[in-house]
């Protein structure tokens, strides 16, 4: 079993001069990162906005030990993370990072139950505890009634709830949410955003949502824009101009 | 590796849908696999228990008498075996004599054209042989009116006597005693001159005072073809037939004799007693018996069983094994978005691989359990199904443990096989995202 870096007092993620390219399919380059950097502290939110295909997913990716990097810098919970093995950036991802997404990405055959011991299982939980903690998670999310449902008879917040319970049932350090009320309608939303936003305030995690909601947006801390590349605060327009 | 199981025990109950056309395919393929071997098996004890449900007997041996017998001791333990078995209803026990030496003598003195045993062919139905028929005009008839009481020889008889044609032959026997040189060279004079009919007249007078049972083939004493025990072993009765009455029609003295002896398990020794008795009552001693019970008429018909059988059940197990590769591997094609979503819970790319060959482990051997139950069922229910060989019912079969080993490790090889394909193509789906 690995584990985590252990709880350092500094920056949840603390990244420093991203960059990221993709050879296009014309031979040419797309460079959706060039020169991105982003500190996030615990108990803090932050809103990602920001035109589509700008590379707003790739951030996340990375920022989730998923895609490898061109250049830059990048510590989550104090540790160096460039250049670790897969297996060790699973490890990473298993106990400390929970993902959201815009389309749920429930196990379509397991309940909602089991959906969330599945993460409890590969964060290393006990066996014994496993369904404790995924029954706990779920009723966080307003859930409890509908424990053993299969995620066809959810509607869409709900299963956006079990995705939640299942991001947060390991009590993450950092949570990583990709447009995650784009699906929803307003009411389900602010009720999605509620629960993220008291996750945070409870286990003293990091939260960067990537968004196109304004309410969303609003309701994190700080809001800031992807654009050509580098992650700007979102109402600076003297930075926008200046790159642009 | 825990997390692996984890995973794999969930993918098997949430995906048991999918996992059951697997199952269905796999038991085709195992099952094949499994009932062939058990079918071969079956077929395999009804063979030997052949012996016992059909003629009596489970085991026969055979011991070689350790001097060949004079005709008179031949005579004496002919005697002794119908006391005895009369005596032991229970116990097969079957003399015979090897004439062909025998025959060679006697055969010398009385060569030329017309000689008391010309060899000349003969087809006729073998068990129309008896007394009556030896001297019947029919029978006599065959060669021209010329012609002495014939004895019809099988061919494997004819090709141990050292008679050209493999077919069938009348072996002509002079109707005086050719026990030494003089009285064959005497029969063959006699056939010649034509006086045949006479001598053979002069011999059925002469049977009571002298030595009937060479002198005259209307003496031959009776057959035992019809005795009950005897009976029942037809290739031995063709044998010893043929022996016996040759030697008693020529009077000749055996080049060589054995005892066999048939019996079931616990009583051989009995009958082995009863072998050495008759061999004692004539002076002579008998070798120590040996088994030589091969079902031989079987033995051809459980080869093509079993291989016959196993090549169709490798072919199906090699086919199933391929379907449900494709299968599993196509299924692992349209759950990359599952396996993309349990990377980003932080599984391994190790541990989805190891959890999709348990998968495929998992289903194999459940597949392989159900077979193994239902094959025991099967064999509990009607032992006789998968037995092959009709003209043995079994009443009881109990499936030998080697078929389940093997079947039991074929299981394991196919499930990783199967498991295989798949776990290396989820492995490489999810690098590739
Ligand atoms: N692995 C990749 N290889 C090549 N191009 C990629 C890859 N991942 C993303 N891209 C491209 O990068 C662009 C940005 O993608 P994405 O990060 O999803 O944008 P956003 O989430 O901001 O809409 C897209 O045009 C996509 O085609
Ligand atoms: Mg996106």
């Amino acid at each position: 079993m690995s584990s985590g870096p252990e709880w350092h007092g500094g920056f949840v993620i603390d990244a420093v001069g991203l960059a990221k390219s993709f050879r296009a399919r014309g031979g040419g380059v797309t460079e959706l990162l060039s020169d991105a950097s982003l500190q996030v502290a615990p108990w803090t939110s932050v809103a990602v906005m920001g035109r589509s295909g700008v590379g707003k997913s790739t951030l996340l990716r990375a920022l989730g030990l998923f895609q490898p990097l061109d250049a830059g810098s990048y510590r989550l919970l104090g540790s160096d993370v460039s250049g670790l093995s897969e297996r060790a950036c699973s490890a990473l991802r298993a106990k400390h990072i929970g993902f959201v997404f815009q389309e749920f990405r429930l196990l379509p055959h397991l309940t909602a139950t089991g959906n969330v011991e599945t993460a409890a299982a590969i964060a290393g939980m006990p066996v014994r505890t496993r369904r404790r903690e995924a029954h706990r998670a779920l009723e966080l999310v307003g859930l409890s009634h509908r424990l053993r449902a299969s995620p066809r008879t959810l509607s869409g917040g709900e299963q956006q709830r079990v995705a939640l319970a299942r991001a947060l049932v390991k009590r993450p350090s950092l949570i990583l949410a990709d447009e995650p009320t784009g699906a929803l309608d307003d009411t389900t939303a602010a009720a999605v955003l509620e629960i993220l936003r008291d996750a945070v305030a409870v286990s003293a995690a990091a939260l960067v949502v990537v968004t196109h909601d304004p309410v969303v947006a609003q309701a994190c801390d700080r809001q800031l824009r992807l654009h050509d590349g580098q992650l700007v605060p979102l109402l600076d327009h003297t930075v926008v101009g200046s790159t642009a | 590796m825990r997390r692996a199981v984890t995973l794999a025990g969930q993918e098997v109950r949430g995906n048991w849908r999918r996992n059951l056309v697997k199952g269905v395919i796999l038991f085709g393929a195992i099952g094949t696999q499994l009932f062939t071997s058990l079918a071969a098996a079956a077929s395999e004890e009804a063979v030997t228990t052949y012996g016992a449900a059909v003629f009596g007997y489970e085991q026969t041996f055979r011991a070689d008498l350790e001097t060949p017998p004079s005709l008179a001791q031949l005579q004496t333990m002919d005697a002794t075996l119908d006391s005895e078995t009369t005596a032991h209803p229970g116990a097969v026990v079957v003399l015979q004599a090897d004439v062909s030496a025998g025959l060679t003598s006697s055969q010398a003195p009385v060569a030329g054209p017309a000689t008391a045993t010309s060899l000349t062919s003969f087809h006729g139905p073998w068990a129309e042989i008896s007394a009556t028929t030896a001297a019947s005009t029919s029978f006599a008839e065959v060669d021209g009116p010329t012609a002495l009481p014939r004895l019809v020889v099988s061919g494997p008889m004819a090709d141990r006597l050292g008679v050209t044609p493999t077919r069938l032959v009348t072996v002509s026997v002079a109707a005086t005693a050719p026990s030494t040189a003089e009285s064959g060279d005497a029969a063959a004079d006699a056939s010649e001159s034509g006086d045949v009919a006479d001598a053979a007249e002069s011999g059925d007078a002469a049977a009571d005072a002298s030595d009937a049972w060479a002198q005259s083939p209307r003496a031959l004493p009776d057959i035992p073809a019809h005795r009950g025990p005897v009976e029942r072993n037809k290739a031995l009765v063709n044998d010893v037939l043929a022996s016996r009455s040759l030697l008693h029609l020529i009077g000749a003295a055996p080049e060589s004799a054995s005892i066999y002896w048939r019996c079931r398990a616990p009583e051989c020794t009995d009958v082995a007693g009863i072998a050495a008795t008759i061999a004692r009552t004539a002076g002579l001693s008998l070798a120590a018996g040996n088994r030589v019970d091969s079902h031989d008429e079987l033995t051809p018909v459980l080869r093509q069983q079993r291989e016959q059988g196993a090549l169709f059940a490798w072919v199906a197990l090699g086919l199933g094994a391929v379907a449900v590769a494709v299968v599993a591997t196509a299924m692992v094609e349209v759950r990359t978005p599952e396996l993309v979503t349990l990377r980003t819970l932080g599984a391994t790319r190790s541990t989805l691989f190891a959890a999709a060959l348990l998968e495929g482990l998992v289903v194999a051997v459940v597949v392989g359990i159900v077979s193994m139950a239902a094959s025991l069922a099967l064999a509990r229910l009607d032992p006789d199904l998968l037995n092959h060989i009709d003209a043995v019912e079994l009443t009881r079969f109990r499936p030998p443990l080697a078929v389940y080993l093997r079947t039991g490790a074929l299981t394991v090889l196919v499930g990783l096989l199967t498991g295989l394909l798949p776990a290396l193509r989820a492995y490489r789906l999810v690098r590739a995202n």
